[in-house]
């Protein structure tokens, strides 16, 4: 996002950077973290994106004995219906990856704006909207998702607000915490002196300044997101055969893994790698941005 | 009685209930408003309008919200609630809720020890390479998903070297503690990211204790590096890191509605899913609000250690 950081006089509209938030990712050795997680997972998701388009066999298809080993002309054997494992693990990964990242926007979105006006207006709004993002925060999402199932029926929609119910407040709390920070800060007092609008004040010297530790909490928000689509596809709500996903398969092949360890193991590994490396690229974006 | 100490308790205890209230509205209001009729689902399609319209009338649900929110109220304190099958909900609740207070309590004594271990560990050596790796293993541990960890585990321990139980059987009558192998594999995949989420915490909890005035005190008194931890150092660390333990049972909670049913665990948690699978109304609810009690008084009790063990937060704001 290009803002302009100083103002008419010249300030800089920005804090200095050891007051954002703890980096933990900042010294580790860039290589090794590179090497180990973000190669693999890029690779990840490039293959969850074009995956259907490349997959060797069309979705569903079966064209072996069932939990048959690798080798044998598959890749990675067969699953429980004899379909090519390794064509379903490249027709499966296209929701795992886009929903998450759709509900993730939404939350950060909502959660930003919540936390920084009431940060920036306090008062009565502040106090009662604090007190609801506290009792939201103890709501364990999975439950949450399930009395919205329990309604509406598993869907993309029920993922999405289930995240901003119960992602957006973690957002809500850090964006205001950064905001009644940032408001104390000279340039703002200059800003306002100088008369300029709430709007232009938040767009131009409290969002720049929120937007550090928002984007380092992004890639847990991410995480949490994977978690809900890839649980309600464990407890059976989620894409019916032949549509798949990697969670649907590490539930379905559980039973074959004596015969096809891969059968298991890969979704599973597809999953951990996904989320893992959204997470630290998040992360090590947002430590980029802080610097 | 009467002290500062106890009005605060007292007034902590207040905000609990408080809190468990609101939760147990909003649960309400969700499956008030959300579509989902249990009158149609009871009677299927034997369903006339006359005969819709007498069970509605039996089960409530022709009365006013605030009516029904007040039934129901009622009905979690007396045990009258029943399940779609006719069944009373509290008994089954009670069987399963133990079962999950048993592995989600192993779970816990395994989270407080890996965040612990590597929180202090890493704590202790912050801005060293150590405390990089370890770092850079709590965020790979934190995004693993459970039910992922527990596939692993049941394919490589339950079904290739088959040391452990892949499926948690229990027969009528006995309980986890009678067959606690089962809870190996369950406990260790709820333990992992919810342990290396806490761990991050107790670091910075440790890392702030370190520079507090009585810490170095001892320290530059020339006391033992574990002298110094044990006696100086976690008491000043205990509060934040009780925060954090309750909030991991957030992790716990949420986290074992899926790793029971990749188990097929007979705890709360996949009791809850399959009463969402039939749109079990009592049922979710019912086990829903306990649930969310679980949590808060996971919370009210971390505050009341934060309160034993730091008398600073004793003083009356």
């Amino acid at each position: 996002m290009k803002t302009r950081t100083r103002g008419r006089l010249g300030v800089s509209h920005r804090l200095p950077s050891g007051t954002r938030a703890h980096l933990p990712l900042r010294e580790a050795a860039g290589w090794v973290v590179g090497a180990v997680v973000v190669l693999p997972g890029m690779v990840v998701m490039l293959l969850a994106v074009i995956g259907p388009w490349i997959a060797p066999e069309p979705l569903g298809a079966s064209v072996a004995t069932p939990f048959q080993p690798p080798g044998e002309g598959y890749l990675f054997g067969t699953d429980r219906l004899g379909r090519d494992l390794w064509s379903q693990i490249l027709h499966g990964g296209r929701d795992l990856l886009l929903v998450p990242l759709a509900a993730t926007a939404v939350t950060v979105a909502v959660g930003t704006a919540v936390g920084v006006t009431i940060g920036y207006l306090r008062g009565a709004v502040d106090t009662l909207a604090l007190a609801v993002v506290d009792v939201l925060l103890v709501l364990p999402p999975v439950i949450v998702m399930l009395v919205l199932a329990n309604g509406w029926g598993a869907g993309v929609m029920v993922v999405v607000l289930t995240m901003v119910l119960t992602g957006a407040p973690f957002l809500a709390r850090l964006a205001r915490a950064s905001t009644l920070e940032v408001i104390r800060a000279p340039f703002v007092q200059v800003s306002v002196t100088q008369g300029d609008s709430t709007l232009t004040v938040l767009r131009r010297d409290v969002l720049p300044n929120v937007s550090g530790p928002v984007l380092a909490d992004s890639g847990m928000r991410f995480v949490a997101a994977l978690y809900l689509v890839a649980a309600l596809s464990i407890l059976g709500f989620g894409p019916q055969t032949p549509a798949t996903n990697w969670a649907v398969m590490l539930r379905e092949n559980a039973e074959g893994a004596g015969l096809n360890l891969w059968a298991i193991v890969l979704p599973a590994l597809m999953i951990a790698l996904l989320s893992i490396s959204a997470n630290v690229l998040v992360q090590m974006a947002a430590e980029r941005y802080a610097r | 009685m009467g002290g500062p100490l106890a009005r605060l308790l007292l007034r902590r205890m207040a905000a609990a209930i408080g809190v468990l209230w609101i939760a147990s509205v909003l649960l309400f209001s969700a499956v008030y408003v959300l579509p989902g009729d249990p009158a149609a689902r009871i009677l299927g399609n034997r369903a006339t309008p006359e005969t819709l319209a007498e069970l509605r009338a039996e089960l409530g649900l022709d009365r006013t919200y605030i009516e029904q929110y007040a039934g129901w109220i009622g009905d979690l304190f007396t045990g009258g609630a029943e399940s779609l099958a006719g069944q009373p909900v509290w008994p089954t609740l009670a069987e399963r809720g133990a079962n999950s207070l048993v592995l989600a309590g192993a779970a816990s004594l395994l989270v407080v020890a890996i965040a612990l271990a590597v929180g202090i560990y890493s704590g202790m050596r912050a801005g060293r390479p150590t405390d990089h790796a370890l770092s850079l293993g709590a965020v790979i541990g934190v995004s693993v998903p459970d039910f992922v960890i527990a596939g692993i585990l049941i394919a490589v321990f339950g079904l290739a070297l088959e040391w452990l139980p892949a499926v948690s059987v229990l027969t009528a009558g006995t309980g986890p503690l009678d067959r606690p192998e089962i809870l190996v594999l369950p406990a260790v995949a709820l333990a992992v990211p919810a342990g290396a989420w806490a761990s991050r915490y107790v670091r910075a909890a440790v890392v702030d204790a370190r520079t507090a005035p009585n810490v170095e005190a001892a320290r530059l008194a020339g006391l033992s590096r574990s002298r110094v931890l044990v006696r100086h150092l976690l008491p000043v660390a205990i509060g934040p890191i009780a925060q954090v333990v309750a909030a991991a049972t957030v992790f716990l909670v949420g986290g074992a509605v899926v790793v029971e049913q990749v188990f097929a665990y007979p705890g709360l948690g996949s009791l809850l899913a399959s009463a969402v699978g039939i749109k079990d109304v009592s049922v979710v609810l019912a086990t829903g609000m306990l649930m969310a009690a679980a949590v808060i008084v996971a919370f009210a009790v971390a505050d009341l250690v934060g309160l034993l063990t730091n008398p600073r937060l004793r003083r009356t704001p």
